[in-house]
């Protein structure tokens, strides 16, 4: 099927930009429009690609395949990059929780008053880039848009962004850019090393593909190439597929954040306003799991296994380590940004256990870390619009002035803490169970990440009680001495993400059924 | 209709019920927040007697959930016995908690969002009960631990009900962390989460059929073993047992209705019923475990409600007791003991708690027992009622205490008896003594809010309480004998005239907790159809409930002196606390168990709390997560701030030689280039008679050259 709709996904977006880089600043109120606008006919979009998504097929759906470039260089062959989009059970889910998130980013960003313009075109721009890099299949087509997302976040979190914005945008973009270049050595490793056996043919050369149908085939290795099997390449002693692999672990690790890579998203989450958090929470972290998965695990199912305990380390260590810092936060965005690297911690934790019930339940876990951080940073933008301060001890009994908020709040808090009947608990309970149940790790690392269930509930619930409970109080520090409940437009948000929390958590299945074909195969491939 | 259809239904009722009294707690008026919820209650209890007439074999339901491939978790519904009528207990003990509020809570302007709790933790419970495997039954799990913070938290503009919704909630997520773990392990092994199919994989293993999917050196036994200690933790927290029951005694904290319904009868008794499920995969050791935490739980708690002087303390450390009779029951593998104790335990015990939260609303929020006195007239139904239940938790033939506890007591004998005692004899030992203890705090209790005191009570004298225990005696009597009396009627006629809502609860509790209910005969449990139902246990040791009733007895008219004279001592020495002896204080402050915690755990992670300090912000960065965030910042950020400096250094190096080598280098050849520029212009001056001279020394060496060179 080639509907053009993962075209539109990508462009439509950047004819949005385009409108509004083009409309004279007289017009400037209708900006946020277009970009609503733009965002929802994504979300159509998503929905219609979701309902017309062939569950019982687990390879890829509404594939669209354009010859993009061929250089030929020579006797080395052909240089074939392709614009390939297409989607299956584990980018689906991105897709859609993207699609969400930027259309709340969207009506988040409705307070922005500054440089409308500029603002609302790089938006644009980054919507574009973020589903390119979701739906796109071939390595240099996802490294295009991984790299392009970089551009208009720097510029949103350093013109838009809090008092420290420079530093921190400086340092989300100085580490990302590591990752990429990671990222980037594979790239080219990977472009020397396969080929396109159809074509090769076809063209009596060897025609070096990016794509990604190709890639994630061990067949098509070139003999005695870089990445070959038996490759005898080697750094330092380490063979040249599995330093490939470690390079994509660390390059994915920083976007995801994994500890040790994990500080610039602290800096960069108090930094950034608040829709650019929710974005930078809610999808961008995502790209590190989907990359992991996809390309990590993808290309080198070899490799992966013999990585297992790396991973799920990592993970583990994510996991305690983000709560322990969480707990140890005085600043609520703080908390939430820790509280991040924590629960994304769970996603490397089911990556790693190479079963059904890992990678569904960490790609559930994305999904699902997406709409609660979501929430929690909308919730941390309520406080913070009204008082611009967000230090926890500044707040007392916030109940019962803001009735609505505090429910949002509970919602978003126990969701994320992973209680029942909420979409959290349903990605921790599988990524876990799958790690659990994999031999492949010592039965102590997925041990532990339960502690960090305990961990979460502790920092998360102490916290709501030293805002929300007690005699209402404000310290007189704050700008303002009075608090008002949610408007309408933060009632809106907070309410569709609240729903669809719950949905997620009751129904678990909207998301399984999708990924689960995929995920089979994924497993049982050669 | 069909018995899923029933249990939906039902659900549906208290989900609505909850939507509607959260959703418009702000407009709906108090009287028909509790009418709602009363309706939807009966309602409740009827379809709960109907699914007991659909019910008749065991059977599960299973209805699609989650499909992963191999891993499939359905939404499973286990009918049995243990379902059907756990399912009317709740409901039923329920309706009369909900009763009780309407009155108890009628001034509270939240009473909307009470109900909306209440009817959450209904449907929750109800999940507990129905669920048909693991996964589904911790999910339920969870959510009644989430009913009970909200309602422990209720009054949450007071620190002291937040404090302790906090406290329940993390210490229950502890226990629930074991049994995640617990029930990943019984995965793991099983590959399975569904009840009936543990139990007949587990059959399965004996004969060969099913092998256990073990892993590294252990064998099956030793991990069946964990799996029951791990998923016992779930219980330990639930249930409140050592070392995690400090919680029970601070939920208190919510509205006494709510405690009596959730932290006495049925939530906590959740423990119990999870290892009831699992209790065909038990294995031996993880059992003895079971049974040796049960029966020392029991005996600590005991201990410490002796010494407690606030009502409703005295009636959580008792729960706390009687819930590790329960366990104890378990691990000995009396499951239908134990669930018969469950049982008689939650009426009785519901009754208690409401007879208290009678009292306390009678002395306008009066706690201490201490103060009380003199309401065995004032509030003569309640009076009855609790000596009811009371009578049946101290273990008296005539009342249904007596008949569980003691199914329990030879249980746990006859499985020291079949292990040649040595060292199982503890657990009987434990029991018994509990046993005695219990019927001494609840006569203490019973003591300090009914009988009458006199009006000068550091004159009171011993024959005015003998008095009063006439008076006890007489009553019952009336009671007892009111229908062979002639005059018995008119008294029956003021009798009713008296019940209101909360008389009619624990009325209702009470006549619940006699013997009838449960067995034809008073004195021996083989015939309550209950154990007939779950399982007969051997009764040989008739011994024992004697034995134990004996000394209970004595244990009673002891703590009837001995609390007198605590009474008068009160009076006289207000001060009394400082002179109390070390055994006083360990049980007042059950065994600093809290204290501990409070002070040697809760540091590591939140660091020393100044409590003095109005805004304990700087406080809590101590503790080991201020030592992360500390390395955090320091270290792991550091080198980032460090490789950021070494780059800046590197690009100050490059930038020096830069200038110093590759610019100097390039202005030396612009610089050269202009000064030969400079001497080459002066060449074009314009003077043809410099041109000529130029010319002709051009001319000259090329012919020199030309002579000598070529």
């Amino acid at each position: 099927m080639n509907s053009g709709l993962l075209t539109s996904l990508i462009f439509l977006p950047l004819v949005g930009a385009g409108i509004i880089l083009l409309l004279p600043d007289v017009y400037k109120a209708s900006f946020k429009w277009i970009n609503l606008i733009c965002n929802v006919l994504n979300l159509i979009n998503a929905l219609t690609l979701y309902g017309s998504f062939n569950k019982t097929e687990p390879s890829y759906q509404f594939l669209e395949h354009y010859e993009w470039i061929r250089l030929d260089i020579g006797k080395s062959g052909v240089i074939s990059i392709d614009y390939v989009l297409g989607l299956d059970g584990i980018n689906l889910p991105m897709v859609i929780l993207s699609a969400i998130i930027l259309l709340i980013g969207g009506i988040s960003s409705f307070s922005i008053v500054r440089r409308p313009k500029a603002y609302y075109s790089l938006f644009l721009l980054l919507c574009s880039s973020v589903m390119g890099c979701f739906v796109a299949l071939d390595l240099f087509l996802f490294f295009l848009f991984f790299e392009f997302m970089l551009l208009p976040m720097y510029f949103l979190i350093g013109i838009w962004g809090g008092e420290n914005r420079e530093y921190a945008s400086l340092k989300f973009i100085i580490y990302t850019l590591v990752g990429s270049v990671l990222i980037l050595i594979v790239m080219i490793a990977v472009g020397m090393s396969y080929t396109d056996i159809f074509f090769s043919k076809e063209y009596g050369k060897t025609v070096h593909t990016f794509d990604f149908r190709q890639l994630k085939d061990t067949t098509n290795i070139i003999k005695n190439s870089f990445l070959s099997i038996d490759s005898p390449w080697k750094l330092m002693g380490i063979p040249a597929r599995e330093l490939m692999f470690v390079l994509l672990f660390i390059g994915f690790g920083i976007k995801l954040p994994m500890v040790p890579f994990h500080t610039w998203l602290p800096d960069a989450h108090v930094e950034a306003p608040t829709a650019i958090s929710v974005i930078l929470a809610g999808v961008l972290l995502k790209i590190g799991g989907y990359g992991l998965i996809r390309i990590g695990y993808g290309f080198f199912p070899d490799i992966a296994p013999d990585f297992t305990v790396w991973v799920a380390g990592a993970g583990v260590l994510s996991v305690i380590y983000g709560a322990l810092n969480a707990l140890a936060q005085t600043d609520l965005k703080k908390l939430i940004a820790y509280s991040s690297v924590s629960h994304m911690g769970f996603v490397l934790l089911g990556i790693s256990a190479l079963n059904a019930e890992g990678i569904n339940g960490a790609v559930y876990q994305m999904f699902s870390h997406g709409i609660l951080s979501a929430m929690l940073f909308l919730c941390a933008g309520v406080i913070y619009d009204q008082t611009h301060n967000r230090e926890i001890a500044n707040y007392r009994g916030l109940a019962k002035k803001m009735p609505f908020f505090t429910v949002a709040v509970s919602v978003a808090f126990f969701g994320s803490l992973g209680l029942p009947t909420l979409s959290g608990f349903i990605g921790e309970f599988f990524s876990l169970l799958g790690a659990f149940q994999s031999d492949l790790m010592p039965k102590w690392m997925p041990v532990l990440g339960v502690l960090g269930i305990v961990l979460s509930a502790v920092y998360l619930l102490w916290t709501f009680q030293k805002m929300f409970f007690g005699e209402y109080y404000i310290s007189e520090k704050l700008e303002k001495d009075k608090i008002v409940d949610l408007d309408r437009r933060e009632m809106l948000m907070l309410t569709v993400l609240g729903v669809l929390a719950f949905l997620f958590g009751i129904f678990p299945n909207l998301i399984f059924d999708i990924s689960n074909q995929t995920v089979q195969e994924f497993l049982t491939r050669p | 209709m069909s018995a899923q259809n029933i249990i939906f239904l039902n659900l549906f009722f208290y989900l609505l019920g909850f939507l509607i009294l959260f959703g418009f707690k702000s407009y709906i008026l108090s009287q028909f927040a509790g009418w709602l919820s009363l309706v939807i209650n009966v309602l409740g209890v009827l379809f709960s007697l109907s699914l007991i007439m659909n019910v008749t074999s065991e059977r599960g339901i299973e209805i699609p959930w989650i499909n992963l491939g191999d891993t499939v978790v359905s939404f499973d519904i286990l009918l049995n016995d243990q379902t059907t009528f756990m399912y009317f207990l709740v409901q039923i003990i329920a309706f009369f908690v909900q009763l009780f509020s309407t009155k108890y809570l009628a001034k509270d302007p939240a009473i909307s969002r009470y109900y909306a709790y209440l009817n959450l933790f209904i449907l929750s419970m109800l999940g507990v009960i129905i669920a048909g495997n693991l996964m589904q039954l911790y999910f339920f799990w969870e959510l009644v631990g989430f009913c009970s913070y909200l309602l422990i938290g209720f009054w949450y503009e007071k620190s002291a009900p937040a404090n302790a919704s906090l406290k329940a909630f993390l210490i229950n997520r502890i226990g629930d962390a074991g049994l995640l773990i617990g029930i990943f392990l019984v995965f793991y092994l099983f590959k399975t989460f569904n009840f009936m199919e543990l139990r007949d994989r587990f059959a399965g293993v004996s004969t060969g059929v099913f092998h256990l999917n073990t892993f590294g050196s252990w064998s099956a036994g030793q991990l069946l073993t964990a799996a029951g200690i791990l998923m016992f933790c779930g219980a330990v927290a639930k249930s409140a047992q050592f070392p995690l029951q400090v919680w029970l005694p601070d939920a208190m904290e919510g509205p006494t209705p709510a405690s009596a319904l959730i932290h006495a009868a049925t939530m906590v008794a959740a423990g119990v019923f999870l290892l009831a499920r699992v209790s065909p995969i038990l294995s031996h050791d993880a059992g003895f475990v079971i049974a040796i935490v049960g029966s020392f739980t029991s005996i600590l708690a005991a201990y410490s409600a002796i010494f407690q002087y606030d009502i409703k303390k005295v009636l959580a450390y008792s729960t706390i007791s009687q819930l590790g009779f329960m366990i104890a029951g378990i691990g000995v593998g009396a499951v239908g003991a134990s669930l018969f104790h469950l049982t008689t335990h939650a009426f009785f015990k519901a009754g208690l708690f409401l007879s208290a939260g009678a009292v306390i609303h009678h002395l306008h929020h009066q706690q201490d027992m201490r103060k009380m006195g003199n309401l065995q007239d004032e509030m003569e139904v309640v009076f009855y009622g609790y000596a009811i239940c009371a009578a049946s938790l101290a273990g008296i033939p005539l009342f249904s205490g007596f008949l569980s506890k003691d199914a329990l007591l030879i249980s746990a004998y006859a499985y020291a008896e079949a292990h040649h005692f040595s060292y199982y004899l503890i657990i009987p030992v434990l029991l018994l003594i509990s046993s005695v203890m219990t019927a001494y705090y609840i006569m203490r209790q019973f003591v300090m809010v009914f009988l009458n005191r006199q009006g000068n009570p550091i004159e009171e004298t011993y024959h005015d309480i003998l008095s009063g225990l006439e008076g006890v005696k007489k009553s019952f009597h009336d009671l007892l004998t009111a229908d062979d009396d002639a005059q018995g009627d008119e008294k029956i006629i003021n009798f009713l005239q008296k019940l209101g809502v909360f008389e009619i609860s624990v009325l209702a509790m009470s006549l619940a907790s006699l013997w009838f209910v449960f067995s034809a005969s008073p004195f021996t449990f083989s015939d309550v159809w209950f154990i007939k139902i779950f399982g007969q246990t051997e009764s040989h040791a008739a011994w024992i409930p004697y034995t134990v009733l004996g000394v209970s007895l004595a244990s009673m008219i002891a703590s009837f002196f001995i609390t007198q004279n605590e009474i008068r001592n009160f009076y006289v020495n207000s001060d009394a606390q400082k002179s109390d002896s070390w055994l006083r204080k360990i049980g007042l402050n059950h065994f600093y168990l809290d204290y501990f915690y409070f002070n040697y755990i809760r540091p590591v992670f939140t660091g020393k709390l100044n409590t003095t300090e109005p805004e304990p912000a700087a406080s809590f960065k101590k503790g080991l997560p201020g030592v992360v965030h500390y390395a955090d910042s320091t270290y792991i950020d550091g080198i980032t701030k460090i490789l950021a400096r070494g780059l800046m250094f590197i690009s100050g190096i490059s930038e020096k030689a830069e200038r110093l080598l590759i610019d100097n280098f390039v202005n030396g050849v612009s610089e050269y280039a202009r000064k030969s520029g400079h001497y080459g212009r002066k060449m074009q001056g314009g003077q043809i008679q410099f041109y000529l001279v130029l010319m002709i020394a051009l001319v000259i060496c090329i012919l020199i050259l030309k002579t000598f060179l070529f």
